[in-house]
């Protein structure tokens, strides 16, 4: 390792604060690291293949099938890929709250807060007491809360760091809302697009603590992701609608936003959000394990900070996992019994992943 | 204050004051829609008119696929989820709207007033934003492209010459929907079906 003296007076001081402040990082980070540089290495090349291929082959299913391919993957990937995002969460929280206290705190306030209403307003638009325009109000509100949550968190991680300034969050965020009173309905939308896509900003940031000679080879195969996405809309734009009018078949064009952009292709649309739905599951099920070497024996939990260091909670992290893991297989018995019931409910309770995502995403950038 | 603030400020100011025209009444949306008006929120379709010989009923023919486009409530009906806002909910979403944009403005010139680091620097990066957003929107709204083909007027063909003179053309016919296809397809029988004829 370098220290400060063989880098230079120029530098030392910021590799002094990095060191300083990586440290509580570090003890977080250090365990899978190893695990990670325990696991056999793969050429960078073979990985952008394997990425490239699976992108090409979730595309092509997506477009040939894409009604399919939703239910067999939310039915297979929707709860693991669920348990494995718990897992990798706990992996990331430190021993030691330290500094980062207050933004937990807030992080988990939010999480918690704005998944419990979210569930509300779903119970009672299912209800049919609200008209549609309490039903506006309300989305609006909800997705105002959840844009001033993001820019507070934002604003707080910068606070955290003297080299980050991240105060354009707070005029960001306002305008944001402002575009949200106007046509609430598209950042719901753009949240059920935009999500898939925060599992490849996840990948990049495992792969550049823990494997850090693939990352070229990642984002080489990530350039093809718009021409997928190309190719995909100038296959679909002039599709006819997906043919069906079953429970599962209009659950899944509403999710996709059909009722929304009836001028779009449903076909169009729902292919787009299962296409990016897959990777998102195939991130987070293969590419990240893989990447923080949790994949060969994810159901170790030693490696995790929490459950080996002093100070941490071993009995209550193991019991968290093993009830996650049972709560797998109950959502496949459900998905057995009603699959457009738990289909529904299952995408209501994911909003807690959903905002989870968001704090340990800031912590790692 | 320095006067590069200052100066950053008044701009902020003009941008935030120049699209204001409190003066003017806001449209009347209740007015009826032109005739020569583009109607983009209506799917579109290819059409023709096929003489048949030997038909006997006029037969108006629709792709289900068509069927599949068109909107199954008005906006604004309990249970519609469009990206159309409802009326009653229109006046409120406008005023948090333009609330939220003004703090936005308000906070974005406290960030780069009270920013201490590279105050130059973002205040160009401001500037240059703004200009190339205001280019981009000119370019979107004044280019010569030609819009997308379901927001650009439909070309009628020969459709016009059905009735040169000005007159309606009427009678009936019998609408049915078809499985394969795109097209609207009008069967006319060739001729007018006697009773003593076979068909």
């Amino acid at each position: 390792m370098q220290s400060a003296a063989d880098i230079g007076p120029g530098r030392a001081r910021g590799a002094t604060l990095t060191e300083a402040r990586g440290a509580e990082a570090t003890a977080t980070w250090g365990a899978e690291a190893m695990t990670a540089r325990g696991v056999a290495a793969s050429p960078p090349a073979s990985f952008a293949l394997v990425c490239a291929c699976v992108l090409a082959a979730s595309a092509a299913l997506a477009g040939w099938a894409p009604l399919g391919l939703s239910v067999a993957t939310v039915f297979l990937f929707a709860g693991p890929h669920n348990w494995v995002e718990l897992r990798y969460f706990i992996t990331r929280l430190p021993t030691r709250l330290g500094r980062s206290r207050d933004f937990f705190a807030v992080a988990a306030a939010g999480v918690v807060t704005l998944t419990a209403s979210y569930g509300a307003l779903a119970l009672v638009a299912n209800s049919g007491a609200w008209g549609v325009d309490e039903w506006y109000a309300a989305s609006a509100v909800w997705n105002s809360l959840l844009v001033a949550w993001v820019a507070a968190l934002v604003v707080m991680r910068g606070r955290l760091s003297p080299r980050r300034d991240w105060a354009w969050a707070l005029p960001a965020g306002s305008a944001l809302i402002a575009l949200n009173w106007l046509a609430p309905q598209m950042l719901g939308l753009s949240l059920v697009y935009l999500h898939p896509l925060v599992a490849l900003w996840f990948l990049d940031r495992q792969l550049k603590r823990t494997r850090r000679e693939w990352r070229r080879a990642y984002h080489a195969a990530l350039a093809l992701l718009p021409l997928a996405l190309g190719l995909l809309w100038w296959r679909l734009s002039s599709a006819p609608p997906l043919p069906g009018d079953d429970a599962i078949t209009l659950r899944i064009v509403q999710h996709a936003g059909a009722g929304i952009l009836p001028n779009v292709s449903s076909h169009l649309l729902v292919s787009t959000h299962v296409f990016l739905e897959t990777l998102h599951y195939g991130v987070w099920l293969v590419a990240i394990p893989l990447a923080a070497g949790t994949w060969f024996a994810p159901w170790r939990f030693r490696p995790i900070p929490l459950v080996r260091r002093e100070g941490g909670w071993p009995r209550t992290i193991r019991t968290l996992l093993v009830a996650g893991a049972a709560a797998v297989v109950a959502l496949w018995l459900c998905f057995l019994a009603d699959y457009p019931t738990t289909r529904d409910v299952y995408f209501t309770v994911a909003m807690a992943h959903v905002l989870a995502e968001v704090p340990f995403l800031l912590r790692m950038i | 204050m320095k006067p590069l603030h200052l100066w950053a400020a008044a701009l902020l100011l003009l941008l935030a004051v120049s699209p204001a025209l409190a003066d003017v009444a806001p449209p009347d949306n209740k007015k009826a829609q032109k005739p020569d008006a583009i109607r983009t929120d209506l799917p579109f379709s290819h059409m023709t008119i096929l003489p048949v010989p030997g038909l006997r009923e006029a037969r108006l023919q629709v792709p289900r696929a068509l069927l599949g486009k068109l909107p199954a409530a008005p906006a604004g009906v309990a249970g519609s989820v469009d990206g159309a806002r409802p009326d009653a909910f229109k006046t409120v979403s406008t005023v948090v709207a333009g609330l939220f944009l003004s703090l936005s403005i308000v906070l974005a010139g406290l960030v780069l007033v009270r920013s201490r680091r590279r105050v130059a620097g973002r205040a160009v990066a401001a500037v240059l934003v703004c200009v190339v957003t205001a280019a981009a929107a000119a370019v979107a709204a004044y280019a010569n492209a030609a819009p997308p083909v379901g927001w650009r007027a439909q070309d009628p063909g020969d459709l016009l010459k059905i009735a040169p003179d000005g007159r309606a053309r009427e009678g009936h016919v019998r609408v049915e929907v078809v499985e394969e296809g795109y097209d609207i397809i009008l069967l006319v029988p060739e001729k007018k079906w006697k009773g003593d004829e076979e068909e």
